[in-house]
């Protein structure tokens, strides 16, 4: 994506497409997950924007690696960032611990709420 | 934020953009930006001027007066230092947003980062691909194959 830093010798007209993909990652971090996704459908460079782990980080819950490991019985590290938000907004609509073994998190409910975000509710 | 105890005893440095033209500024101005910040350290001649060089002037100008007001002393309450953020930014045409985010992103300053990225942010939000595209004068490179594609990863972002 972009011209990078040398954009800045000069002044002339630039646009969103020309930033580096690092100021377009940041950008795209203020974003909802849904606002991102419809970013990723303009151009090839927000597509691959759209792509990288520093954007979805922040939109995991914070316990991420602990889920994946216990509802896909997978190593986190094996999917991209993304591809777990992805996958946790798909699949987990279930509540009381059919998924969860009882003895780690007894009446475990998730509540995904259409991509806008991943909340996880553990009311023992 | 501000530091409370140097602005006095602060020494000048001279900041140099792209385009030749020379800043004087506070120390404690110029260090907002964490690149200045590691330059300063490695010089010798601290009276010498620091080469910002892949900023112009009248971008450098903008970004020290956003220093300026972020270094000097917290004589402003958040929120009012909040709402000179918000008219120093909508003063700025599209242009120099992008520049002004290039500059941020070199100079490593993390406020004027944060700030302009949202600014931009808030452009997007709530519109659709193609008015993204007409908004920011973007061009579609995608077959409509492609775009489609891509359209077909994305449902569960839409769920609800």
């Amino acid at each position: 994506m972009g011209s990078g830093q040398s954009g800045l010798r000069s002044t002339g007209r630039i646009g969103l497409g020309d930033l580096p993909e690092s100021c377009v990652a940041v950008i795209l971090g203020q974003l909802s997950p849904p606002e991102i996704c419809r970013l990723s459908e303009v151009n090839w460079a927000f597509y691959e924007a759209s792509l990288s782990d520093f954007v979805w980080e922040t939109k995991l819950p914070s316990n991420f690696e602990f889920l994946v490991r216990k509802l896909f019985d997978e190593s986190p590290k094996r999917f991209s960032k993304r591809e777990i938000f992805s996958r946790l907004s798909r699949s987990v609509r279930f509540d009381a611990g059919t998924k969860i073994p009882s003895d780690c998190v007894p009446k475990a409910s998730m509540v995904v709420g259409g991509g806008r975000g991943i909340g996880v509710q553990f009311p023992c | 934020m501000a530091s409370t105890s140097t602005s006095t005893l602060s020494r000048k440095l001279i900041l140099k953009s792209s385009d030749g033209e020379k800043f004087e500024v506070d120390e404690n101005v110029a260090m907002q930006s964490q690149t200045i910040k590691h330059m300063i350290e490695d010089l010798d001649d601290i009276n010498s001027p620091i080469p910002v060089s892949i900023v112009t002037g009248t971008i450098l100008s903008k970004v020290i007066e956003y220093c300026k007001k972020h270094a000097t002393e917290d004589s402003d309450s958040d929120e009012q230092l909040k709402q000179w953020d918000k008219e120093y930014a909508n003063n700025m045409d599209l242009n120099t947003l992008y520049y002004l985010l290039l500059a941020a992103n070199y100079m490593e300053i993390k406020g004027l980062l944060e700030l302009i990225t949202q600014c931009v942010a808030d452009m997007i939000k709530g519109k659709s691909p193609e008015e993204i595209r007409a908004h920011f004068n973007i061009k579609n490179d995608f077959t409509p194959q492609e775009e489609a594609n891509i359209r077909n990863e994305n449902p569960w972002a839409f769920e609800n």
